[in-house]
């Protein structure tokens, strides 16, 4: 069985960030990045359904070569190779994104593609599902549990959803996209991060890769920072905490 | 629960930018030292510390190590998170690929292990000591005991300990009264017999067995140094590379101590029923012998808690003094209705914070220096080049480990002082840090030992030789073009603390010479001191040089006038590179200006003769 899983590399979502002068994006001078934290439970599940199945594990990611740290914290989970497509991050909306995820696909043709949810950078919650539909495969998105039968032909994924739970089964092969609670991924052993550095990372140019659209669909206009928090106001009692709420605040 | 954070930036600066470990990937020993390579394990072993360790550092000190039914119950989560340790190699990083571990250099290991020190140092004993314990045997083991041992030691599968010390023999080693009586038919076995106490991870259930290497005297050798041999003694005997029978030791108590409660202290006793195996090690008559030649690399391993916790305790103040509103501004003090400010405002608060930083970055630029020098001599290219990085090792050794443990436990006590009256309750964490730090000039010989052999041995030795190869090196620095640049003031500073501390020497030699040990002696401590004083200095304010470099190139590319303080000072709140780099240049500057003066004001102790401590009748 064959996994592939999309790697994203995000800006530590600790660290405290600044626009550029001209406002087009962010500053990164500075900043350290860490891997999306759904991209982490996506790719520990994948390990976990290869070890079961006796699969491989392939990351793929698309940016610069300065997101290869990144995807050798990948590798040194367990991965066994990784595709990096070169690309400048900065071009690169959902929409390009699963149209260069869905062009790997087609190389790879893997019986699974796994996601995160969402990055936690932009937070669009768009790759999985726009993968699926141009593949037309079938999707499971918001995965808390994935179990996958023993001839690796059916997985049977529960959703989060906005009611509770919602279990479905799918033929593979077939895009799922990971929540939080999927799993707890593992830490990196040392021998395997030795290891990572020596696994390779294919680098494929966006022209290698079959895409009749590569136009971005959304224009960034401008950026701005959070509005500061407004002092807020001490009450003196329950009462005249609701009569705010619901006069003033209207939240009520 | 609160977080755990350590200064990144300030532990890749040290080896990247200052100790440049890159270049050591010329050695074939270190060809896969990638620099890429060591920051990827970097990040991984902070990983580690923040969401497997230091969730249980909190409950190890509340809960303790118990004894229980005469087994040693290990605090809750402690047994999971060692294994996750384990599994994941730390303990290998720099041990030789022959027994399983990355050879990676010694100063890899120690960056990893400062982070977990900080973040549950209480935990780090057990892998810490077999980390101790595993080196003996590979260093002096037989080819039969190294293959019984040292594998399972170095992934962790079995723990070791370091027995030495009993009631009547701390300090004074060689009085140990455990016995060791060959025998018959099995050639290097010994029954073993004796009462060890503040055996350190000395029972848990951590691990299926534990590896004691122990400190006896086999029957009928000499007192004194020369009849102490050194044994590897199993909680279970080694069956079919098993843990099998039971070796006849038992655990008589747990210490209660000020802190380290997630640590077992044990007392055991050993061959109660005359029934405990020990296999000789290193060669009877050998044991101290052995256990000197582990010195330097264990002594600087006790920096690390010297300088983990007071880092870590820093972090925590640090935040801290950006919320605690208290108080105005003293600036404002005239004004009627001045804004409450966070205590960082107070420059009271902001001394104690940099003197923490300052002492804390000190202390790891001469661990990570010690460590560096150990790393070069394996790979030096003849005897000169080796005994150039040997000397300074030698002589560093008890400085790191005694300047380190002292200024790091005070810069705890410090640390605490910024949070005030929330500092000495234990909700934020930092009175444990300043408990747990304690012990550091203790153990591994107390510092007045380590004061001793300084002053005793190694200034002396060799005609001086260690003394003015390290001084050498600080004179170079003096010499060299930084003198003349940015930082030309602390520099002076350093070339005369650097001159006292050489008179100082001098005159201790000649009381000496006329046979006074005794005066030189009392001062043994102070001497540390200083030296440990401009090693700091020299080493913080070097680093400073190239930090400038790297704060000017980055503040010209963005246009900010570096002399413009109100320009730079709001630039460098949001540029964390360029923040560190100006930070690093006031933590040289305030260690030059207001710790360095300690230096001669020590010369000046010296010279006034007074021999009042001597003289007193208590
Ligand atoms: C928490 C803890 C963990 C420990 N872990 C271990 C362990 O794992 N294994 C182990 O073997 N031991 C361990 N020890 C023991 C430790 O190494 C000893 O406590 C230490 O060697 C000092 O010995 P002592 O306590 O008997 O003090 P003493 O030797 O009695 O010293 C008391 C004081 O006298 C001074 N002094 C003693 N002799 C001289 C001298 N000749 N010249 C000048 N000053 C002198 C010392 O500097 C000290 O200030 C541990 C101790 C503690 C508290
Ligand atoms: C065990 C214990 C017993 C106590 N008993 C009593 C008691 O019986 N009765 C009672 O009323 N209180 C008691 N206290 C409270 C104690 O007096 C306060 O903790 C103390 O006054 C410090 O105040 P704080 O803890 O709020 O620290 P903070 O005032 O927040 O001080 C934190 C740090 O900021 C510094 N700082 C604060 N303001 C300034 C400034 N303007 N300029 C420069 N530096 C500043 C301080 O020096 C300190 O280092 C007790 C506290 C403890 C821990």
């Amino acid at each position: 069985m064959k996994i592939l899983v999309a790697f994203k590399r995000v800006i530590d979502p600790d660290a405290r960030i600044k626009l550029t002068a001209d406002r087009s994006g962010v500053d990164t001078d500075s900043v350290e990045y860490k891997a999306n934290p759904f991209c982490e439970n996506a790719l520990e599940e994948a390990l976990q359904i290869a070890e079961e199945h006796d699969g491989e594990v392939v990351l793929v990611s698309a940016g610069g070569p300065d997101i290869d740290k990144t995807i050798r914290a990948g590798l040194a989970l367990g991965a066994e190779r990784a595709i990096r497509v070169e690309i400048e991050d900065t071009v690169l909306d959902s929409d390009l994104a699963a149209r260069v995820f869905a062009a790997v696909y087609k190389e790879e043709e893997p019986d699974i593609f796994f996601f995160g949810k969402q990055a936690i950078d932009s937070d669009n919650n768009q790759c999985g599902q726009l993968v699926a539909e141009y593949l037309g495969l079938p999707q499971a998105c918001f995965a808390s549990e994935v179990v996958i039968d023993d001839d690796g032909e059916v997985a049977t994924v529960t959703r989060e959803v906005d009611g509770g739970l919602e279990t479905i089964a799918l033929t593979l092969p077939a895009v799922i996209t990971a929540d939080l609670r999927l799993n707890t991924p593992r830490f990196a052993k040392l021998p395997d991060i030795m290891k990572a550095g020596r696994k390779t990372i294919d680098v494929m140019d966006l022209d290698d890769l079959d895409i009749e659209d590569t136009a971005l669909k959304i224009e960034l206009v401008s950026l701005e920072e959070p509005s500061a928090r407004q002092a807020g106001v001490k009450v003196g009692s329950i009462d005249e905490l609701v009569d705010k709420l619901k006069n003033e605040a209207r939240a009520l | 629960m609160s977080e755990f954070y350590a200064d990144m930036r300030d532990i890749r600066f040290n080896l990247f930018d200052f100790l440049k470990l890159g270049d050591l990937k010329k050695h074939e020993r270190f060809a896969h030292a990638d620099p890429e390579l060591i920051s990827d394990i970097l990040d991984m072993a902070f990983q580690q510390a923040a969401e497997v360790l230091y969730p249980i550092n909190e409950i190890g000190d509340r809960v303790g190590a118990k004894l229980v039914d005469g087994k040693v119950v290990m605090p809750p989560g402690f047994k999971e998170a060692y294994k996750t340790y384990s599994e994941s190699g730390w303990t290998g990083l720099s041990v030789d690929p022959e027994h399983g571990g990355q050879g990676l250099p010694f100063v890899c290991h120690l960056a990893t292990q400062e982070l977990f020190t900080a973040a549950n140092v209480n935990f780090m004993f057990t892998p810490g000591l077999t980390h101790g314990a595993m080196g003996l045997i590979a260093e002096f083991g037989t080819a039969d005991q190294k293959a019984t041992y040292v594998e399972k030691m170095v992934t962790g599968e079995w723990a070791g300990t370091m027995c030495l010390t009993e009631p009547q023999a701390g300090t004074a080693v060689p009085d140990l009264k455990s016995t060791a009586t060959p025998i018959e038919g099995r050639e290097g076995f010994y029954k073993i017999k004796g009462q060890k106490i503040f055996i350190s991870s000395g029972d848990h259930e951590l691990t299926d067995n534990i590896i004691h290497l122990y400190l006896a005297r086999v029957e009928g050798d000499p007192p004194g140094a020369k009849g102490v041999s050194l044994f590897v003694v199993p909680k279970y005997r080694v069956e079919g590379g098993k843990a099998g029978a039971f070796n006849d030791i038992s655990t008589v108590a747990l210490e209660e101590k000020l802190g380290l409660h997630g640590s077992a202290t044990c007392q055991l006793s050993f061959g109660d029923n005359d029934d405990c195996e020990g296999w000789l090690l290193g060669g009877q008559g050998n044991g101290l012998k052995c256990m000197f030649k582990m010195m330097n690399e264990a002594r600087i391993a006790v920096g690390i808690q010297g300088v983990g916790l007071p880092a870590f305790a820093y972090e925590k103040a640090l935040r801290y003094s950006k919320e605690r509103v208290q108080g105005s501004r003293v600036s404002d003090m005239k004004k009627k209705d001045a804004d409450r400010v966070a205590i960082i405002e107070h420059p009271d608060v902001r001394r104690m914070l940099l003197r923490v930083k300052a002492i804390s970055q000190a202390g790891r630029a001469m661990l990570y220096y010690g460590a560096y020098c150990f790393d070069n001599h394996l790979v030096a290219a003849d005897e000169k080049e080796s005994a150039h990085w040997m000397h300074q090792l030698e002589i560093l050794t008890p400085i790191i480990k005694a300047w380190c443990s002292d200024e790091g436990f005070n810069a705890c006590v410090e640390a605490l002082q910024v949070f005030g009256g929330y500092g000495y309750i234990k909700e934020y964490g930092v009175e444990q840090l300043l408990r747990d730090a304690k012990i550091a000039s203790i153990y591994e010989g107390t510092n007045g030992i380590q004061a001793m052999d300084l002053l005793g041995r190694k200034v002396a030795r060799g005609g001086g030789v260690m003394m003015r190869t390290m001084l050498g090196e600080v004179t170079k620095f003096i010499e060299g073009p930084a003198k003349e640049g940015p930082l030309q003031g602390e520099v002076v500073a350093l070339g005369k603390a650097t001159a006292a501390l050489g008179q100082v020497a001098m005159s201790f030699g000649q009381t000496m010479m006329k046979g006074d040990v005794d005066y030189p002696m009392m001062h043994a401590t102070g001497f540390l001191q200083m030296f440990g004083d401009v090693i700091g200095s020299w080493l913080l304010t070097s680093q400073a040089t190239i930090a400038q470099t790297k704060l000017d190139e980055r503040l010209s590319a963005k246009g900010i006038d570096a002399n413009d303080q109100a320009e730079l000072t709001t630039y460098l709140q949001d540029d964390a590179d360029a923040r560190f780099w100006h930070g690093k240049v006031q933590s040289a500057r305030f260690f030059a200006n207001q710790i360095l003066p300690r230096v001669r004001a020590r010369a000046a102790q010296v010279k006034t003769e007074d021999r009042s401590a001597l003289n007193v009748v208590f």
